[in-house]
C-alpha cells in the first residue's frame, strides 16, 4: 500500500462515496486507480514540497508579538471587569448598555464603539447620607429616594468610571457613573446615573423605541423589556439569536460560563442633561409600576 | 518545560508560559495562516487574533496535552471569519496598499521562487476555504486524518473527503497551469509595474 509524503496511508484515508456518483465500490476502485496513477505521487510530492518552500520563507516579525501583548492588555482589561460584573453584581456594564445603547448609536458617527467600564464589585457607599459623598465623586447633583412606596429599599451607590473608546481602542471620552441598588424580598433594581459622553446626543435617548412611556411634567420616562442573553465568551451566535437581533428587544452579553436568559426591564429619561437608566431582571413589577418609582425619583428632585 | 507544563502554567496566567508557547508556534501558525489566507498582512491578522484567543480563553481547554489541536483550531476558525469579514470591508483596491505597508515577507518574489512554487499557490488559492485548509493540514503540517478532522471540528469521514476533493481539484488545475496558464515570469512582471502582490 502506497504511504502519502504525510506518512498517512492515503487509499485508506480518502472517501469516496461524498465526491462519486456511483456506489461505493465503484468509487472505491476509482480511487484505488488513481492512488496507483504515478502522477498522484509526483503531485503529492511535488505539494508537499512546494507548500514546504512557500512557507519556509516566512518569519514572524518582532512587530507582531508587541501587537498581541497590546491586544492581550486591552481585552484582558476589558474582560476582567465584564466578568466582575457579571458574576459578582450581576448587572453588568452591558446592562447599563441595554439602556445607554441609544447613546452609544448616537456618537457612532464619531467612532465611538465601545464603553469600558471600571468600577468596584460591591458599593461605595452603604449609607443613603453618603448620596452628597458619591455626587462629590461623579461631580454633579443626582435624584434619588431612600425607599420607594412600593417598598424597594435603598442598599447603597457603587461609583463606575467609564471610557469611550473607537475601534481603534483610543479614548473618546471619560465619565463618572453612580449605580445605586435597591432590594424588595428577592428583586434587585439598579439605577444608574450618568453624564453624556461628549459628543453623545441627548434627543437620541428619548428617541429610543420604548415599549410604553409616562410623561412627568416635561419629561418623557420610557420602559422597555428585552430578553437578555449573557453567555460564554467563545459562544457562537445561532440562527435564532441573529433573527432575535433583528427585531430587536434582545441583547447579548459575553462573559458568564454558561449561557442564562433573564428578562431585563429597563426605563429610562433624562433630565437636566443627566441620563437615569432604571434596569432589573426577572423582577415581578409591571411596567406601570416601574414607571411610577421613576416618578417617584424625578419628582424627588423637584422637593 | 514541556509543551502540558507551560499550557498549566499559562491557564494560571503566567505570561512568560505564554511567551515560550508563542515562540514555539509563531512561524508554524504565520506559515498556516499565510497558505490559507494568501496575504502576508492577513496572515498576520490572523496569528495576532488567534494568539490573543489563545491567552484570553486557555481556560477553556479541558486537557493540556490537546494544546496543539485546539491552537489550530482557533487558528482556522479565525482564519474562517477574517475571510468572510475581509470580503466585506476592504475594497479590492486598498488589499496592494496593506500588503505594501507590513513589515513581514511580503513581495511575491522572496516568497515564490520558483514557477512550480507559484503555480502550486495558484492552484491552492484556487480553491475554496475547506479544501485550502485540508491540504495545507494534510501537505504542509503532515497531520493525520484524525487530528485534521479534529482541527476543521468534523468528522474523519469529512475530512477524507475534504481531501480527496482538494487533490482532485488540484491535479484539475496544475493540468491547466501546466499546459495552457498565463506563465510565472510573465505575471510576476505585470505585478511588479501594477504594484499587485495578489495573484
Amino acid at each position: 500500500m502506497k504511504k502519502s509524503k504525510a506518512g498517512q496511508d492515503i487509499a485508506g484515508c480518502i472517501p469516496y462515496k461524498e465526491e462519486c456518483r456511483g456506489g461505493f465500490r465503484e468509487n472505491e476502485s476509482r480511487v484505488n486507480s488513481l492512488e496507483n496513477d504515478s502522477r498522484w505521487q509526483e503531485e503529492d510530492r511535488l505539494l508537499k514540497n512546494s507548500l514546504h518552500n512557500i512557507g519556509g520563507r516566512i518569519e514572524a516579525s518582532d512587530s507582531l508579538k508587541q501587537r498581541i501583548d497590546v491586544q492581550i492588555g486591552n481585552r484582558s482589561m476589558k474582560e476582567e471587569c465584564r466578568m466582575k460584573h457579571m458574576s459578582i453584581k450581576k448587572v453588568a456594564v452591558g446592562v447599563a448598555a441595554a439602556c445607554l445603547a441609544v447613546g452609544m448609536a448616537a456618537i457612532a458617527g464619531n467612532g465611538l464603539i465601545s464603553i469600558v467600564g471600571h468600577g468596584s464589585s460591591g458599593s461605595d457607599y452603604t449609607k443613603f447620607e453618603d448620596l452628597e459623598k458619591a455626587e462629590a465623586e461623579i461631580g454633579y447633583s443626582i435624584d434619588a429616594v431612600e425607599n420607594f412606596s412600593n417598598g424597594f429599599r435603598f442598599e447603597g451607590i457603587g461609583i463606575i468610571e467609564q471610557a469611550a473608546e473607537n475601534e481603534a481602542g483610543e479614548k473618546l471620552g471619560e465619565r463618572k457613573t453612580a449605580d445605586l441598588e435597591y432590594t424588595k424580598g428577592k428583586d434587585e433594581l439598579f439605577i444608574y446615573v450618568s453624564k453624556p459622553f461628549p459628543g453623545e446626543s441627548e434627543a437620541s435617548f428619548n428617541s429610543m423605541d420604548w415599549d410604553k412611556t409616562l410623561t412627568v411634567g416635561d419629561i418623557t420616562v420610557g420602559y422597555s423589556k428585552d430578553t437578555y442573553k449573557a453567555v460564554p465568551p467563545d459562544y457562537e451566535l445561532t440562527e435564532e439569536d441573529k433573527a432575535n437581533m433583528e427585531k430587536g428587544h434582545f441583547q447579548l452579553a459575553y462573559g458568564t460560563d454558561q449561557v442564562e436568559i433573564s428578562q431585563l426591564q429597563c426605563v429610562g429619561w433624562v433630565k437636566d442633561g443627566i441620563q437615569y437608566s432604571m434596569n432589573g431582571f426577572d423582577l415581578s413589577q409591571s411596567a406601570d409600576e416601574l414607571l411610577n418609582m421613576a416618578k417617584e425619583i424625578i419628582e424627588s428632585g423637584a422637593e | 518545560m514541556d509543551e502540558k507544563e507551560l499550557v498549566q502554567r499559562m491557564k494560571a496566567k503566567d505570561k512568560t508560559a505564554f511567551d515560550a508557547l508563542y515562540e514555539k508556534y509563531k512561524n508554524t501558525l504565520l506559515r498556516m495562516a499565510y497558505l490559507v489566507s494568501g496575504q502576508m498582512y492577513d496572515a498576520e491578522d490572523i496569528v495576532q487574533e488567534t494568539f490573543v484567543k489563545c491567552f484570553l480563553h486557555i481556560g477553556d481547554l479541558k486537557k493540556n496535552e490537546g494544546f496543539r489541536p485546539w491552537l489550530f483550531q482557533i487558528l482556522y476558525r479565525t482564519a474562517y471569519a477574517h475571510g468572510r469579514k475581509r470580503k466585506r470591508e476592504i475594497p479590492e483596491e486598498d488589499i496592494a496598499i496593506r500588503a505594501d505597508a507590513t513589515d513581514g515577507v511580503t513581495c511575491l518574489d522572496r516568497i515564490i521562487q520558483t514557477e512550480t512554487d507559484w503555480k502550486v499557490k495558484q492552484a491552492v488559492q484556487s480553491l475554496d476555504f475547506k479544501h485550502r485548509a485540508v491540504v495545507v493540514l494534510y501537505y504542509f503540517n503532515e497531520m493525520p486524518i484524525k487530528e485534521i478532522a479534529r482541527v476543521l471540528g468534523c468528522t474523519e469521514g469529512t475530512a477524507k473527503s475534504r481531501l480527496f476533493a482538494a487533490r482532485k481539484k488540484l491535479k484539475d488545475k496544475l493540468i491547466m497551469l501546466e499546459e495552457g496558464g498565463i506563465k510565472h515570469e510573465e505575471i510576476k512582471s505585470r505585478t511588479r509595474h501594477s504594484g499587485l502582490y495578489s495573484l
